[in-house]
């Protein structure tokens, strides 16, 4: 939906020389419309200032994302359900259609530049950013955060000369983090999720999904290139020299997974105590770890670990709700998520007694199942950050 | 001819629709009703009873133990001598000359016998089929045409009959057999040809000494698939080497569905001169400059006189990391692009990540 918004003045400054950091803005700022929330394309004016030449020019453009909107990294449904979410409201069964899929941030900043430098940065100063090189003047830019206000500049170039952009901000809306990696359903980034002690989980240390049955060579670079990926633990079937699909330098770990109440089975006793040690090493990071679907052995995993870390029940049941938008986990029977939630409170059962005290009574189950306080507390070091 | 499956209630009904209209259906089966009994849990109906039937959803059927290899619901009968099922396909308005065959998907242990199909509680047989395959899951076919019309209910439908398994008389007891899936497989009159979907001009202009390519594809709704296209070509059209020869040509598409029946479009291609011009690279930049560890997210176009085009990028050496990262120095980027005749374009830029 466009909308009528104030227009931004803001000051452009040409420069040969680009500068490698671009840590300066030379723009003046201006005034921006904050109240809008939706993602939204404007009209902008600015003025440039070409350097030797003492030439003021305007420029008009279009820049997305607009000043201090919160975009969300997920499509529509995933979105509207979050911002309502309620625990096993979720009742439909999906068609195969991969819905647990991020959305990519669409930047657009319009002119007739050459190329572009694209920066975007987490700081306000521009300091540590993300660079893209590119021509045209848009790009959709994948796999940033959620719950993260971002800045970014442009240094557009034309005839030798640089361009350097204002600094915008946009904030991305605070959801859990779906991944994509290409032939691969129900991926998501356990990181992002905050504790009870004040902290959150690292966001890239642990990713959750389904098997690699349809992986594809672009799967396996951004698996391994991208997301940095160095350990798969398989809860599928425990198997004696099993090779990664990810490829001879991904450390594979498999064990015979339980799901649910059968965690209190005593045959799965070290198949579980193996799952959990997988974290314990820091060298392990970051870990994928997936079943078939994604959603029964994995999600099982999924709920230990968030306990044990402290993320909030809530928080817990939703990332596990996401499965069911997604082509493996939404799919491959026909047990309504109603049903299946009821598993979920099963286990819930078994590793706590009580909401208030699920962190505490997971640690005291796993320290029953095996797990040293050391190993625990080290999952936790692994896992866990400060927020700033 | 051609044959259709169906499991389900749902789909049933469309494929009835089908018959009439026709269009094609093919199942998914997936539904509670891919098994269409009458009877009930707890009561034996059956010409071959049971002692116990239990029917599971797949997440419920893994957690019960059934045998892997099953899809979507699953059948469990437990009997002794015997266990079957009332297998009603009374509601579903099936023509029983339209059904080619009968498929049964089932799991039984070696203490069964035999796989049985009746019509009056186990007084005579439409198929007795040997239990040659214990501890498997096993298809097993009913396709003789007499003995299917034997399930003939009223109005010629297919009706209701009984269908289960025999044990051996062993004295063993609570012998457990599953039913996966029962489909029946249905034959149609098709005399419907393929859709040739070509959206080009009916006179092509093109130019010798390369490939013709144009996009063509064909469609059959009937059998819900794609056919190739052929192309038969009133004269010599190409040289040894497979490019086009000077000269103008009458070019039949022609589609063909699995009944034969089939589709033509006529096309027109003049074929001119050969095409000696290289396409031209839109890129007027000799350099670049970027910052170390920046993602390449570079485009460039082409434009040719014939053809469509695209470019090429081709990095020196060490350019680019794993991630597709620019490493800091100065990087070679060479653009190239070629027409379908061959003529090639190339350019290079200089890229310096600092």
């Amino acid at each position: 939906m466009k909308k009528n918004v104030p227009l931004l003045t803001a000051l452009l400054l040409v420069s040969s020389v680009l500068t490698g950091a671009c840590v300066t803005s030379c723009g003046t700022g201006g005034t921006a419309d904050t109240t809008e929330t939706e993602e939204a394309t404007v009209s902008v004016t600015e003025e440039a200032t070409v350097t030797g030449t003492e030439e003021e020019t305007e420029i008009q453009y279009e820049i997305t994302p607009k000043e201090g909107v919160t975009v969300s990294l997920l499509n529509d449904i995933m979105t509207e359900w979050i911002n309502s979410y309620k625990r096993g409201r979720l009742d439909k069964i999906y068609d195969h259609t991969e819905r647990c899929e991020p959305v990519p941030v669409h930047f657009s900043w319009g002119g007739d530049a050459e190329y572009t430098n694209l920066f975007i940065s987490e700081n306000p100063d521009m300091s540590d950013p993300v660079v893209f090189l590119c021509s045209g003047s848009e790009l959709d830019v994948e796999d940033l955060l959620p719950g993260t206000e971002y800045f970014w500049q442009t240094v557009c170039t034309k005839d030798g000369n640089d361009i350097r952009s204002d600094i915008h901000s946009f904030k991305t809306l605070q959801t859990i983090r779906t991944v994509y990696i290409p032939g691969v359903s129900n991926v998501r980034d356990l990181g992002g999720k905050k504790t009870s002690d004040g902290r959150r989980v690292k966001y890239g240390m642990v990713y959750r999904g389904a098997d690699f049955a349809n992986l594809t060579d672009e799967g396996i670079k951004k698996a391994v290139d991208i997301l940095g990926i160095k350990t798969e633990l398989d809860l599928r079937e425990k198997v004696t020299g099993g090779v990664s699909p990810l490829g001879k330098d991904i450390k594979y770990i498999s064990v015979t997974a339980p799901y649910y109440e059968k965690i209190e089975l005593n045959e799965y006793k070290d198949d579980l105590l193996a799952e959990l040690k997988a974290f314990v090493d820091p060298d392990n990071f970051p870990i994928y770890f997936h079943c078939s679907l994604g959603r029964d052995r994995t999600g099982t995993l999924a709920v230990i670990l968030q306990a044990l870390l402290g993320v909030s029940e809530n928080d817990i049941y939703m990332d596990y709700e996401a499965s069911f938008f997604s082509d493996m986990g939404g799919y491959a029977d026909t047990t309504p998520p109603s049903t299946m939630l009821q598993q979920l409170n099963n286990l819930k059962g078994i590793i706590s007694r009580s909401a208030k005290l699920l962190q505490y009574n997971t640690r005291t189950y796993l320290l029953n199942l095996g797990m040293t306080e050391k190993e625990l507390d080290a999952i936790c070091e692994n896992l866990l950050e400060d927020v700033k | 001819m051609r044959s259709i499956r169906f499991t389900s209630a749902l789909i049933c009904i469309l494929l009835v629709f089908t018959l009439l209209c026709p269009l094609p259906v093919i199942s998914a089966g997936d539904e509670k009703g891919e098994i269409p009994y009458a009877d009930k849990p707890d009561t034996a109906s059956s010409p071959y009873r049971y002692k116990r039937m239990d029917v599971y959803s797949s997440y419920e059927a893994a957690k019960a133990g059934v045998p892997e290899g099953y899809g979507g619901y699953v059948m469990k009968l437990t009997g002794d001598s015997s266990s079957g099922i009332t297998v009603d396909f009374s509601n579903r308005n099936i023509p029983v000359t339209s059904v080619k065959a009968l498929h049964f998907r089932v799991y039984y242990g070696k203490h069964t016998k035999e796989v049985r199909v009746t019509t009056d509680a186990g007084v005579s047989w439409v198929l007795r089929y040997n239990a040659v395959k214990p501890d498997q899951w096993d298809e097993i076919v009913l396709s003789d045409a007499n003995e299917i019309k034997k399930l003939s209910g009223k109005n010629g439908r297919l009706g209701v009959f009984g269908f289960g398994f025999r044990n051996l008389d062993d004295g063993s007891v609570n012998n457990v057999a599953y039913i996966d899936e029962i489909s029946v497989e249905l034959t149609v009159n098709d005399d419907i040809p393929p859709v040739i979907i070509y959206d080009g001009p009916e006179r092509i202009e093109t130019t010798a000494s390369k490939p013709f390519v144009i996009d063509a594809v064909s469609w059959d709704e009937e059998e819900n698939a794609e056919f190739p296209v052929e192309y038969i070509w009133d004269k010599e059209a190409t040289d040894g080497e497979g490019g086009l020869i000077k000269g103008e040509y009458k070019l039949t598409l022609r589609a063909a569905d699995s009944r034969g029946n089939t589709a033509e479009k006529a096309l027109t291609v003049i074929v001119g001169e050969k095409d000696t011009e290289a396409p031209v690279i839109n890129c007027r930049l000799k350099s670049i400059r970027t910052v170390a560890g920046a993602y390449v997210r570079l485009k460039f176009e082409a434009r040719d006189d014939h053809d469509k085009t695209e470019v090429v990028q081709s990095w020196s050496d060490n350019a680019l990391d794993r991630q597709g990262r620019i490493t800091e120095g100065t990087h070679t980027l060479t653009l190239t692009s070629s027409d379908l005749t061959g003529n090639t374009a190339s350019m290079t830029v200089t890229v310096t990540a600092n």
